[in-house]
């Protein structure tokens, strides 16, 4: 172990004592100057290679950020406009947007009550945020805040979604559409696949042979198939097996799709957690009295999830892209309905502007889960990594 | 009365197999309350096995454990009930990297004695402070030496109240700089009275605070005596040779 020893007194060296009038801007822009010189240097022109690259990039962005820019800015209509004004000027119609974005954004759900899916999304991704805070997790009082706060804000966001009381107007859930639908297909989706593949990886583990076989055959059943194939079947299988008086919501049929598939994934991230603990872990827990449960669920998996953020952030982002792939089952998600959006007869052979903006979106939230997933590796990732 | 009370361990015929091999092929073994006793022998001779067993994290083939009058056995359910009365010290300390120092103290005790968070706390600095390493508390096992870590681990066991304690080769994955600082708390541990079962080859330490010393070779144990006749008058060859080892290295 080596020893740490306390910084010296003064944090830097001592220097020359400098006048202060003489320091003026013209020497700090020298400075700054020679400093991104030195940079340019070391990491754009570092020898041949280096700088035939370097070029080579340079004469790419001359290429296509020109157009990009002619085509997202200087040739793009903004409204009013319609779509004859937009071929005639060929850059991006963005008037488009401003006309189809709310309906992209909530599909069919009624327009005038369209605040009341924005109110709830916008309630549930503060919820998110504030619950991914780990200052608030590490105190018993803002895990029992959280832990209060969680069940009446599902029962609020329900109750705004689909209306009913407090005087709002019953919303069907048949006309929930766009973002909600992708945010609860995901947000759902990736809780109740995490747990089950707790329980999964736990049970491939298991000293019971039928545990372990049945979740071995699971997993390598679930990540055998294609998730379309699966919603497929969800869709369109499942109902003809059970009987004609039974139905199951088509979106729980999805939803349960996505959380069989995803939990076969995640159960591998999980395993190979478990994989990298040492035996002694287990040894100690066990020697100090500790039941299954409490080893596993205050020893073993505290130091298996903080070892997996990464792998297991990386199948959270693909699952939360993957959801668009309710399109094959007609259901209105946020790619569906911007594929909607296309087939408007007012805005008819526009694919581009639909695309990009919910891709923009895609491209948000996924981008924050990454980051927020190296937040926590800053935080946890040299625990655990020691016997 | 007091001459014919039960040992706290009693051993018979005690046989653990892995495949082919037979790591223990028969012990005998009565442990006294209050006992020290050291259990040492070449590598492979069947050591940190015994100790295992003896707390049931490994489960024996055959024989029988008694501790206290109760038999010790994973099929009857009762491994489980008696290994919080015994405390283990591991060879690679196992302390919880994820947890402080005190966490690591508080866990099993809350967890399994259901103390109150309080009485957890109090009884986690007591042995902290024991063990010379309250000043740490706060730290995650990771930012402390070797020797620390393993004093950590033993005040760890202590806070369940153990009416024996097992080490397993306490020092041997330890800087040599660092064993001292273990022996000493082991050594205060046993002149206090506690029942041990110590797997070493720290001859000196069997020396000042063992009552018996155990020599086990090819899973059965071949000698035992008290140190003075045990490092006296060796008459049998194989505990010369093992001696005459670890003293040259």
């Amino acid at each position: 172990m080596p020893a740490t020893f306390p910084p010296p007194a003064h944090g830097r060296p001592p220097t020359l004592p400098n006048p202060p009038d003489r320091a003026g801007p013209p020497r700090v822009e020298r400075t700054l100057v020679q400093r991104n010189l030195a940079w340019a240097r070391a990491n754009l022109f570092a020898g041949p290679w280096n700088t035939l690259l370097t070029l080579l990039v340079v004469l790419l962005l001359l290429w296509t950020v020109p157009a990009l820019l002619d085509w997202a800015v200087l040739d793009a209509t903004m409204a009013p406009a319609d779509i004859a004004l937009c071929m005639e000027r060929g850059g991006a119609c963005w008037a488009m947007l401003q006309d189809t974005w709310r309906m992209i954004l909530f599909g069919p759900y009624p327009p005038a009550e369209h605040w009341r899916p924005a109110l709830a999304v916008s309630l549930f991704a503060s919820l998110v945020v504030a619950s991914l805070v780990p200052a608030l997790w590490a105190r018993a009082g803002g895990r029992r805040l959280l832990l209060a706060v969680w069940p009446p804000a599902l029962l609020v966001l329900v109750a705004l979604m689909h209306g009913g009381v407090a005087g709002l107007a019953v919303v069907e859930t048949r006309l929930w559409g766009g973002l909600p639908l992708t945010v609860i297909l995901a947000s759902v989706g990736i809780a109740f696949a995490f747990l089950l593949s707790l329980a999964l990886a736990l049970g491939r583990q298991s000293s019971m042979p039928v545990v372990r076989i049945v979740c071995i055959a699971y997993i390598e059943l679930m990540r055998g198939v294609p998730l379309i194939t699966l919603l497929l079947m969800a869709s369109i299988l499942l109902p003809l097996t059970l009987p004609p008086d039974v139905t199951i919501h088509p979106y729980l049929r999805a939803q349960l799709a996505f959380i069989l598939f995803f939990a076969a994934y995640m159960a591998e991230a999980v395993r190979g957690g478990l994989q990298a603990i040492p035996k002694g872990q287990y040894a100690a827990a066990k020697a100090m009295g500790l039941s299954y449960w409490q080893s596993m669920t205050r020893v073993i998996l505290p130091q298996v999830l903080r070892m997996i953020i990464p792998s297991m952030v990386n199948i959270f982002i693909s699952a939360f892209k993957d959801t668009s792939l309710v399109i094959v089952i007609s259901m209105l998600d946020l790619l569906g309905t911007a594929k909607a959006a296309t087939s408007n007869p007012d805005w008819w052979g526009l694919f581009i502007e639909p695309f990009t903006f919910i891709s923009a979106i895609y491209l948000v939230v996924c981008s924050a889960m990454s980051w927020y997933s190296r937040l926590l590796e800053r935080r946890y990732g040299t625990a655990g990594a020691h016997d | 009365m007091t001459e014919q009370a039960p040992p706290l361990v009693r051993v018979r015929g005690l046989e653990k197999r892995f495949g082919d091999y037979r790591a223990l092929a028969g012990i005998d073994l009565d442990i006294a309350r209050g006992e020290r006793l050291v259990v040492c022998g070449p590598s492979g001779s069947g050591k940190s096995t015994l100790a295992y067993c003896l707390n049931g994290l490994e489960p024996h083939d055959a024989g029988r454990i008694l501790f206290d009058g109760m038999p010790l056995d994973e099929e009857l359910g009762t491994a489980h009930q008696l290994r919080r009365s015994i405390g283990m010290v591991f060879q690679s300390f196992n302390l919880f990297p994820h947890l402080s120092v005190l966490e690591n103290c508080t866990l099993a005790p809350r967890l399994v004695l259901r103390l109150s968070e309080q009485e957890a706390h109090r009884r986690a600095m007591e042995n902290l402070e024991r063990v010379g390493i309250a000043d740490q508390a706060t730290k995650r096992p990771d930012r402390l030496s070797g020797g620390q870590q393993q004093r950590v681990a033993i005040a760890r066991a202590l806070c369940m109240r153990p009416r024996l304690m097992l080490f397993d080769e306490p020092t041997s994955a330890l800087d040599p700089e660092m064993v001292k600082e273990v022996l000493d708390v082991m050594i205060e541990l046993a002149q206090s009275g506690m029942t041990m079962v110590c797997i070493t080859h720290e001859m000196g330490f069997a020396r000042a605070a063992a009552d018996r010393i155990v020599f086990m070779d090819e899973g059965r144990i071949i000698h035992q005596a008290p140190p003075e006749t045990f490092f006296g008058d060796q008459q049998e060859p194989r505990i010369r040779r093992f001696l005459a080892d670890i003293t040259t290295g």
